[in-house]
């Protein structure tokens, strides 16, 4: 399915001086010029409210993201530059000039982001020194790893704040371990759970699991104004949902933070949540990008992929594992457990013990 | 000595065995090892990856057990008596584990 014309920013990017095309420099945190080197600052943190969140009003009509798509025609040498579904920046095919697609719907339109501060051979070499450090992966795995390429992409996120009033039921375990009665006692209460700046992914590149093992410290002050400049020269997506449907994929996270803080309330070990009501008030969101290098591998047919932050070079991914050195570690576990065992029963039938 | 033989016979096998089914343990303890490393603490994606981690009790624990049954048996030469005498401890491992598995959510 084509679409129509996308507006894009692209004079804009181009140098000043002699006209060549300009690429945000993660080291300078400039606009620089690839011809003559020429750089230009951009907005700095903080500036035009970046960090401001926007109220969630549940009755306002939901928006529906196109994944139509779009075609920009390349104003240095005419040729097609296709955005297709969610990608917002990306290069000419043809001259390889960025160009950065400007949103036409409020409803998802980037609000800020934070720029990449790490070199894309910085996040190469942690994504790799990720991989080498791994446990149990196949001995020729490097070797996969070592023909990848990282790729830097601004990723949409995220963040919700919300306020929670919680009623529970819940149960422990009464009697003491050693009893034989297993007693289990009801316990309902209620309690009160703000969230902060919950970051929630909104792409296919960023699963949860990969943003918790990359994403540790999240400040609204080092947010920037989603100027175009700082997309140029990276790939970007936009958000493809609305602020419902991003709510809805933030609901799994909620509801085990939820369980995790009744289970702190009611404060027994291997306490049981048995269910929750909550009311939730106070909705407030913002819509960023926040940057990502990616390396895609591939093992014995499956595809991994390790992610690097943008922001301090953190790595967190995916790995295939070693079955024979899987066997090897639990053969020498089960050994011991064996070994230790066996011992124990030969002193228990002498000595009476249990 | 038939009977130790023996004893070591089922010690190969139990070893064989809990080897087996415990690769999929191993992994999970890695696992649980790499995110308590380095996944953001309290965050639920740390939550998911560290939730599942008492197979490995289990696992260790039913292995530990067979063991001491089996170094009963191979130092007294009596199995019936090996399995009288692991009643009480098959309880003690058994409400221990059962402790573990409660724990884990």
């Amino acid at each position: 399915m084509t679409g129509g014309a996308a507006p894009a920013v692209q004079s804009e990017l181009q140098c000043r001086a002699c006209g060549g095309q300009r690429v945000f420099d993660p080291a300078t945190q400039a606009l620089r010029c690839t011809s003559c080197g020429a750089a230009e600052a951009l907005a700095a943190a903080g500036e035009g409210n970046a960090a401001a969140e926007w109220e969630f009003r549940p009755g306002r009509p939901t928006p529906i993201p196109g994944g139509e798509e779009r075609v920009h025609s390349c104003r240095t040498c005419g040729g097609e530059v296709i955005f297709r579904g969610q990608v917002l920046s990306r290069r000419c095919p043809y001259c390889d000039g960025p160009v950065v697609q400007i949103e036409q719907d409020p409803g998802f339109r980037p609000m800020a982001l934070i720029p990449f501060r790490v070199a894309s051979e910085t996040a190469l070499q942690n994504a790799r020194d990720w991989v080498r450090g791994r446990w149990a992966v196949p001995g020729d795995l490097m070797q996969a790893v070592g023909e990848a390429r990282v790729a830097g992409l601004y990723a949409p996120f995220w963040t919700f704040d919300s306020h929670e009033a919680v009623r529970y039921w819940a149960k422990y375990r009464h009697d003491p371990w050693w009893s034989d009665d297993h007693v289990w006692k009801n316990i309902t209460g209620t309690m009160k759970v703000e969230f902060d700046d919950m970051l929630m992914p909104a792409s296919d590149h960023v699963t949860p699991i990969i943003r918790d093992g990359i994403l540790h410290e999240f400040d609204p002050a080092s947010l920037h104004p989603a100027d175009p400049g700082y997309l140029a020269g990276f790939a970007a997506e936009r958000h493809g949902q609305s602020v419902m449907q991003g709510l809805e994929a933030n609901r799994s996270d909620r509801d085990l933070l939820i369980k995790a803080r009744i289970r702190a309330h009611v404060g027994k070990p291997g306490a049981r949540v048995v269910r929750y009501e909550t009311d939730t008030s106070g909705i407030r969101y913002r819509r960023l990008l926040l940057p990502v290098w990616i390396l895609h591998y591939r093992y014995d047919g499956t595809p991994f992929r390790v992610a690097v932050s943008g922001i301090d070079g953190r790595a967190f991914g995916e790995r295939p594992f070693s079955r024979v050195k899987l066997l090897a570690i639990s053969g020498l576990l089960a050994l011991s457990a064996l070994i230790a065992g066996a011992v124990y029963g030969a002193i228990a039938a002498g000595t009476g013990l249990p | 000595m038939s009977d130790l033989y023996a004893a070591l016979l089922a010690g190969f096998v139990v070893c064989l065995a809990s080897t087996l089914l415990g690769a999929r343990a191993v992994r999970k303890w890695i696992e649980v090892y790499e995110a308590r490393r380095e996944m953001r603490a309290g965050s639920p994606g740390r939550m998911r990856m560290i939730r599942g981690w008492s197979a490995i009790a289990v696992w260790i624990g039913v292995t530990w057990f067979l063991g001491s049954v089996l170094g009963d048996w191979g130092s007294t030469g009596d199995l019936d008596s090996a399995l009288e005498r692991s009643g009480a401890r098959l309880y003690v491992v058994a409400e221990l584990l059962m402790a573990f598995v409660e724990s884990d959510q």
